[in-house]
């Protein structure tokens, strides 16, 4: 075993230490950073600005509606909040009559988020399958990235009356180049407090779509709410919204923000169902991939003669182990690497973009943070490191199956084109293979998956993929007997074939040669 | 005395070609055994059952006192025929990792690597990779990571081929130096010169088959020395039939024949010739070389094969 582990240790070090590796994982991680941001960059770019100028003669307002503005989206949030709810009080839901729980994908409607707002998180728990159920937001609800500035001194230098001043002001605007140029007028003698307020008026030098419009209007309303609950004394219920919402990072409101934040939501306990099979493709992946590179790392050895010297140190049998033992390592490193470094990179997208669905969670919470990690990391670490340690034994498991297979192919080569011939059907066999498991995992209380459990070829596969769901004790324990057997005599064939054919020339044997090699009898 | 080496009735097939036929082989310790034999003579096969790398269809192998070679591999230094490194590594590294495979603490390996390195000219290489060497250097590589680990047998396959003039003397320099520290060494050739200068023993092998074993001396009386004249005229026939003299040649200066010696005196020829009247221009003796032992035990074994 010594032998075994010192050639699993150089090949080891001698992958690890190559540039190639290391470009390959920066690819890895290059792909993954660019395929989960590209698409929202683009987007991003398609965004249109929109330039908005408050004149604010009355003095003092700026930043309140400013905020107010920025605050539109919260309308996004709001409706993260919602999915959050439900699938956190899921059994409330389930407790509801079906009809409503049909419509539990409506969203809430602009009183419901006024209400919200001023009644505080007990008031919105205490309401929540009513929100469900209510309006739905305006699905056309603006999706905006405003630029918003203070012009009342510009306006106030311009010339006419106030519609000209305007008109000046909307021009000047067209400098900066946005989409849309709009200024919220508040007249000098608007004030909160009185009961007739002057209203606060909307210009754009182009017919706004009603959409947006009522967007504007919306936020104008939520500003003088915010503005009068605050002057009514109400400020301990919006500070505590405020608390949870500050820092709040929201996506654009658009039309698709009912899925995407169902998506968000939904995606943990997604994450922990689907997991498995992601498992399964992963070791799908990897076994063909290091099975490959030990079919080309065998014929290189043997065309450069080294396996010779080898041979002269150790048995073929101690030799063929450390060829099979190094590249799992390598496959184990490799795999901890890409998951841990995915699971960062996710962690650092989703901090840096995504919806912080976790603040929100913070804001229906009594315990703030605490129950973030109850409601959801512990879904998450509860769902899915069990299945790790599973996950790892059907890898290995399926790793010996088909490199001990590809090892003695490799063996019985002479030539890089004889491997290259034979690699591209044995990669297909693979990835059939793998195809078939993900199907049969996919619905693994189907016979297909009881079926596919039982036969050596797929059976780590598959049962890999089977994590997620019931699967009887006896029948892990039942598959993993079976393969171990078959693995025995797999690689003891395999080391045969490997002792016999490890110094071998010419072509490819022949089916008798191959069946005397397979016997020891060559 | 324990022998380093005993083979004994030792037979190989690939398929239906029988590569060697009940070969015997007997090696001293601290003996340098030369294994010579033209190319399919079956060396390789011979020096990779020794080796354990091949398992014989019959006979027995006796290689340090066992027959089991896994519990002497340790003991054993190999350099095969055709040879390979890991082009990707430095030279200290790939030598320390054969010593490690020979059981070498893999810190010590390492450090007697760059001492041998250094000591066969080598130490300016020891940070770059092996693909970057000269053949040559890559050889001198491979030979030193066959003797990292003081091997009390050293077994090399074809060990001079492709080594320039400097490196042939400095292998032969080094054969000498594992024959002065009491090792083993076995080493198969072409180059008869290389076993001339080096072998204690030589082992000559033809279609799988144990031609020859002895030493130099004896391989040399396998062929007769013979004394060559060179006649101004013909001698007459009787002479010619008395001694089995046989024309060699035509020269400028006259007709050179041989006569082999065959246990006589060469003064008893020489007498013999003046006695017949034959005017002699040159006369020299002619030893057999290995090349000519070599050449005619390989025809001999050809001719028989037929």
């Amino acid at each position: 075993m010594k032998h075994a582990l010192l050639v699993a240790r150089h090949e080891f070090i001698q992958t690890i230490t190559q540039p190639a590796f290391y470009i390959s994982i920066m690819i890895f991680f290059g792909a993954l950073l660019l395929g989960a941001t590209l698409p929202r960059f683009i987007e991003e770019s398609l965004r249109k600005t929109t330039d908005i100028s408050i004149v604010d003669l009355s003095g003092g307002h700026f930043e309140g509606m400013e905020q107010a503005l920025t605050r539109q989206s919260a309308h996004r949030d709001l409706a993260e909040i919602n999915y959050f709810v439900r699938e956190n009080l899921k059994p409330e839901f389930e407790q509801a009559p079906p009809a409503l729980y049909e419509k539990s994908g409506r969203m809430l409607s602009e009183d419901d988020i006024s209400a919200f707002r001023l009644k505080g998180r007990d008031a919105y728990l205490q309401d929540a399958m009513a929100y469900v159920v209510d309006d739905a937001i305006s699905p056309s609800a603006p999706h905006q990235r405003f630029s918003i500035h203070d012009r009342t001194t510009e306006f106030q230098k311009g010339s006419g009356d106030a519609s000209a001043k305007a008109t000046q002001l909307l021009n000047a605007q067209s400098e900066s180049a946005p989409d849309k140029r709009v200024i919220i007028f508040i007249p000098e003698e608007f004030n909160l407090a009185a009961p007739q307020r002057a209203p606060v008026s909307i210009w754009s030098l182009e017919t706004l779509g009603p959409d947006f419009a009522a967007g504007l209007r919306n936020d104008i309303d939520d500003f003088i709410a915010y503005e009068s609950a605050r002057q009514k004394g109400e400020l301990e219920t919006i500070n505590r919204f405020e608390a949870a919402y500050g820092d709040v990072r929201f996506h654009a409101l658009d039309q698709e923000f009912d899925d995407e934040g169902l998506r968000e939501i939904e995606f943990i306990p997604w994450l922990v169902e689907k997991m498995p099979v992601g498992l399964l493709l992963l070791v799908v992946i990897l076994v063909t991939t290091q099975s490959v590179m030990l079919l080309t790392n065998t014929i290189e050895e043997k065309s450069n003669r080294i396996v010779e010297v080898m041979l002269s140190s150790m048995s073929p049998q101690q030799f063929m182990m450390g060829k099979l033992l190094g590249p799992m390592m390598i496959t184990i490193f490799v795999g901890l690497i890409m998951s841990l470094g995915s699971t960062a990179a996710m962690m650092i997208f989703t901090a840096a973009t995504g919806p912080d669905t976790t603040q929100a969670a913070a804001a229906l919470s009594t315990q703030g943070g605490n129950e973030i990690l109850s409601d959801v990391v512990e879904p998450l670490l509860s769902g899915l490191l069990p299945k790790i340690p599973g996950a790892f034994l059907y890898f290995v498991l399926a790793y010996l199956t088909f490199a001990g297979i590809f090892l003695a192919i490799g063996a019985l080569c002479t030539e890089l084109r004889q491997v290259q011939s034979v690699a591209a059907p044995l990669n297909l066999t693979l990835f059939g293979l793998g195809g078939l498991s993900v199907i049969a995992a996919l619905a693994p209380e189907e016979n297909l998956a009881h079926i596919l459990s039982w036969i050596p070829l797929t059976s780590p596969f598959v049962m890999i993929g089977r994590l997620g769901s019931d699967v009887a004790l006896w029948e892990y324990v039942g598959t993993v007997i079976l393969q171990c057997a078959v693995i025995y005599l797999l690689l003891r064939t395999s080391g045969r074939v490997f002792k016999q054919a490890a110094l071998r020339s010419g072509g490819l044997p022949s089916l008798r040669e191959l069946r005397h090699m397979m016997a020891g009898r060559h | 005395m324990d022998l380093a080496v005993k083979l004994s009735g030792i037979s190989k097939s690939f398929r239906e070609k029988r590569a060697v036929k009940s070969l015997d082989m007997e090696i001293r310790p601290g003996e340098v055994y030369g294994f010579l034999g033209p190319n399919g003579a079956g060396k390789t096969t011979s020096i990779r059952i020794l080796m354990g790398i091949l398992e014989q269809d019959s006979g027995i192998r006796e290689v340090l006192g066992e027959r089991d070679i896994t519990r002497v591999r340790q003991r054993i230094g190999y350099l095969p025929e055709e040879r390979g490194l890991y082009q990707n590594m430095t030279a200290p590294a790939l030598i320390a990792y054969f010593g490690t495979l020979k059981g070498m603490d893999g810190a010590y390996a390492k450090k007697r690597a760059k001492t041998l390195l250094e000591r066969f000219g080598l130490d300016d290489a020891m940070s770059k990779k092996i693909k970057s060497f000269s053949k040559g250097m890559a050889q001198k590589v491979q030979v030193l990571a066959t003797i990292i680990h003081d091997p009390d047998l050293v077994v090399l396959d074809e060990p001079f081929s492709g080594l320039d003039p400097v490196n042939q003397a400095v292998l032969e320099d080094l054969i000498g130096e594992l024959k002065r520290n009491g090792k083993t060494v076995i080493f198969s050739t072409h180059v008869m010169q290389h076993a001339e200068r080096q072998c204690d023993r030589l082992h000559i092998l033809a279609n799988g088959e144990t031609q020859f074993m002895g030493n130099l001396k004896a391989a040399r009386k396998l062929l007769p020395t013979q004394l060559e004249l060179m006649c101004e005229t013909p001698p007459d026939e009787a002479f010619l039939k008395s001694h089995g003299a046989v024309l060699l040649g035509e020269e400028e200066s006259g007709l050179r024949y041989g006569i082999d010696v065959n246990g006589m005196k060469v003064n008893d020829i020489l007498r013999a010739s003046i006695d017949a009247g034959i005017t002699i221009d040159d006369v020299s003796v002619h030893r057999p070389t290995l090349h000519e032992v070599f050449i005619h035990l390989v025809k001999q074994a050809e001719e028989a094969q037929q």
